[in-house]
């Protein structure tokens, strides 16, 4: 196990691009989390008339663009390898398909641990600096156990992220395939939610759809009725990555390595 | 080599069967068209499904602070609107009559709106415009009769009549004072929720004076159309000496259920649903060939790159424009009947009719959307080559737009991003709604997408000219 993890870490570690992924994550969220908290005020539609403001959310929504990079790297540490056909050398040095997966696994998650304890870092000290004065607190003053819960459960959040996109780009090969499905499935269910004007509908897709209801750990205020819980959310989103990564072990585990 | 691939080398028509051929039998390729198409009728029968609109239960909303006093017989009401503070286009701070303090009864008036000027409304129905103007404003509402007229004024002394409106079985005894409103989930486009940041209605008035023969001069002040507010009217009155008064309330709307297209945005609604895989295509479609290491062959056969990335771009759109445009329709067609069960039929909502001029650009439109979009990715992968790449950059630069206009409010980004194409489904909506950008000018947004179209692909094709393949 350690030989399969080694290689797959020096696999990782020595493509340029994959090295640059903590980087790359922490750039992202602060594109999308600076401007938001640099025009942040209680009237914003930000904040939401009905449900007030969250700091702590506020300033982690940036992970939201963030998760890009985790998502990238993830795919293509097993898409790549079909792509350019570097799996044949792959499993003739590791047969054992399911070892070379965890060994992917463990890496995928020890990148997204390392974006994500960059991005959050950078998140929470931009609201420190940003959002005082706009009327709303620090999420960082003083620190609460909702705000520790929010912030490590972003870092849990990226690692099932990374974990999911691994398991469907191990079941669908392709780059472009996995990528645009895994893109899909976070995304659209929240936009197609905004047209839906039945509440049922509403509540059922912020609660089980993947991105919604794994982001539900960032909320620190008195959730509202409709809203899924912290830890039940990131549950959610657990079960669809178990889910997703079983239907892609037992694929790479069945299937010829197609070059 | 058959015939086939020999004329592919020839002439344009051969290269662009020869890309036809790629197209059509890369399975992945047919899968994420079937997907596109499929997504694109399946939402448009789950938004048209699920979606009872802004009129649930009646068929208006009635819902706004009311500070009136009771006037019988004929009489008049003057104030200055000094400061409204709403935001939303159609929040509204004015003067009114009405029948009672009661939703949904009869009622006149004339306000200011900070995005439509000065307008008189009637009983849902009707609506006047006055001067484009906004705060501060004089409003005079004058009752003779069955018939009230609104004036407007910049100074109090100069008035110009704004409209005259008659309110037949208007009893002698009526309301009359001043209202202020400010849309916040009210008013939706019914299928997208309207670009504008929800805050509570309040605004300022001074100068009030009410005159009639006989005027029982208490003040109250309700909130219309909310049996139990959750925040209770505030004691203060209008005072009699003219001062200030401040009005400030929740969100309401005054508003009467009209045809606002909701059978045609909703029935093309879906048809983001389709973008994803569309953008996945576009994409595969040039990178996967740097991948594979086909496109050396490719160049072999046709050395010059300009003319492999027309017929590339030709083939694909045409095929794209196709295939959703035949999703589009089938979604048009199902989603009709279910949203007459959801309340939207005539006489109110009146069938469309594909023959329409408007119907048919937003169908047409609509395909010609997601084909460009479909090229567009096509471009970012001749520029960016590989998969990796181009994919996240396609999807975040589609779905950016989606994501920010929420959170930021502004109209700006959905109106300079290729999605600004989405204008061209716009049918009847007066204000930026989401997604529908670009109000009263449905071929701006196309123009800017055909733009950043024609600069992906320039760029691809300077780009492969200079680099090796």
């Amino acid at each position: 196990m350690r030989r399969a993890l080694l290689a797959e870490w020096t696999k990782l570690r020595t493509v340029r691009s994959t090295a640059w992924t903590p980087w790359t994550a922490a750039v992202l969220t602060m594109a999308l989390s600076l401007p938001i908290l640099g025009t942040a005020g209680p009237d914003t539609t930000a904040c939401g008339a009905a449900t007030g403001c969250d700091p702590v959310r506020l300033s982690l929504t940036g992970v939201q663009l963030g998760q890009l990079a985790v998502i990238v790297t993830a795919v293509l540490t097993m898409s790549a390898e079909y792509g350019t056909g570097l799996i044949v050398p792959t499993l003739t040095a590791e047969p054992r398909r399911l070892r070379v997966l965890t060994a992917k696994a463990i890496t995928v998650t020890a990148t997204a641990l390392c974006a994500g304890l960059m991005s959050v870092a950078g998140c929470l000290i931009a609201g420190h600096v940003l959002l005082p004065g706009a009327d709303l607190s620090s999420p960082l003053v003083p620190i609460t156990w909702p705000a520790m819960r929010a912030a490590s459960g972003t870092l849990l959040y990226l690692v099932l992220i990374a974990l999911f996109s691994l398991g469907l780009a191990a079941a669908l090969r392709d780059t472009a395939t996995a990528l645009s499905t895994v893109l899909a499935l976070l995304y659209m269910p929240g936009i197609l939610a905004r047209f839906i004007a039945d509440e049922r509908w509403n509540t059922l897709v912020d609660r089980y759809a993947p991105m919604s209801a794994g982001l539900a750990v960032q909320n620190t205020d008195h959730p509202s009725a409709q809203s899924i819980g912290p830890w039940a959310g990131l549950g959610v989103l657990a079960a669809y990555a178990t889910a997703v990564m079983a239907a892609g072990a037992v694929l790479f585990h069945r299937r010829d390595a197609r070059t | 080599m058959t015939a086939g691939w020999r004329t592919a080398g020839t002439g344009f028509g051969g290269l662009m069967h020869a890309e036809w051929t790629k197209l059509r039998s890369v399975p992945s390729n047919l899968w994420s068209l079937l997907a596109a198409m499929g997504l694109i009728v399946l939402f448009a029968v789950m938004i048209s499904s699920g979606n009872p609109g802004t009129y649930a239960e009646t068929p208006y909303v009635d819902r706004f602070r009311f500070a009136h006093q009771t006037l019988t017989g004929d009489g008049s009401i003057v104030t200055r609107v000094r400061e409204q503070h709403a935001t939303h286009p159609w929040a509204m701070a004015g003067v009114m009559i009405k029948q009672s303090a009661t939703a949904g009864t009869p009622y006149a008036a004339v306000a200011i709106t900070p995005g439509h000027g000065v307008r008189m409304q009637a009983r849902f129905t009707t609506d006047i415009a006055g001067g484009a103007h906004r705060a501060p404003r004089w409003l005079k509402l004058v009752r003779a009769g069955a018939t009230i007229s609104g004036y407007e004024s910049a100074d109090g002394r100069t008035w110009r009549r704004v409209g005259a409106v008659s309110l037949p079985g208007l009893p002698p005894v009526a309301e009359i004072g001043l209202f202020a409103t400010a849309p916040g989930g009210e008013r939706a486009v019914p299928m997208r929720p309207a670009l504008v940041k929800t805050g509570p209605a309040k605004a300022t008035f001074d100068n009030i004076s009410v005159t009639g023969p006989a005027l029982w001069s208490r003040w109250r002040v309700d909130d219309v159309g909310r049996a139990d507010s959750p925040e209770p009217p505030a004691t203060a009155r209008p005072p009699d000496d003219g001062g200030a008064f401040t009005l400030a309330g929740l969100s309401g709307d005054i508003l009467g259920q009209a045809d606002d297209g909701s059978r045609v945005i909703a029935a093309v609604a879906g048809s983001i649903a389709g973008l994803v895989p569309l953008l996945a295509l576009g994409v595969s479609f040039i990178a996967s060939e740097y991948q594979h290491g086909l496109i050396r062959t490719t160049f072999t056969a046709s050395p010059r790159r300009g003319r492999v990335l027309a017929a590339k771009a030709v083939v694909l759109g045409g095929v794209t424009f196709a295939a959703t445009l035949v999703a589009v329709v089938a979604a048009f067609l199902a989603s009709q009947p279910l949203l007459r069960r959801q309340g939207f039929g005539p006489p109110t909502f009146p069938d469309p009719s594909i023959a329409d001029p408007t119907v048919f650009r937003v169908l047409v439109g609509t395909a010609a959307f997601l084909s460009l979009m479909t090229v567009f990715a096509l471009g970012l992968g001749a520029v960016l080559r590989r998969p990796a790449a181009a994919v996240p950059a396609a999807v975040a630069v589609a779905l950016a737009p989606m994501v920010v206009t929420p959170l930021s409010g502004s109209p700006w980004p959905q109106r300079l991003a290729p999605l600004a194409a989405l204008s061209i489904q716009q049918v009847k909506e007066t204000d930026d709604a989401f997604l529908l950008p670009w109000t009263g000018r449905p071929w701006t947004g196309p123009a800017i997408l055909t733009a950043y179209v024609a600069a992906t692909l320039v760029m691809g094709w300077l780009l492969m000219r200079r680099r090796d393949a």
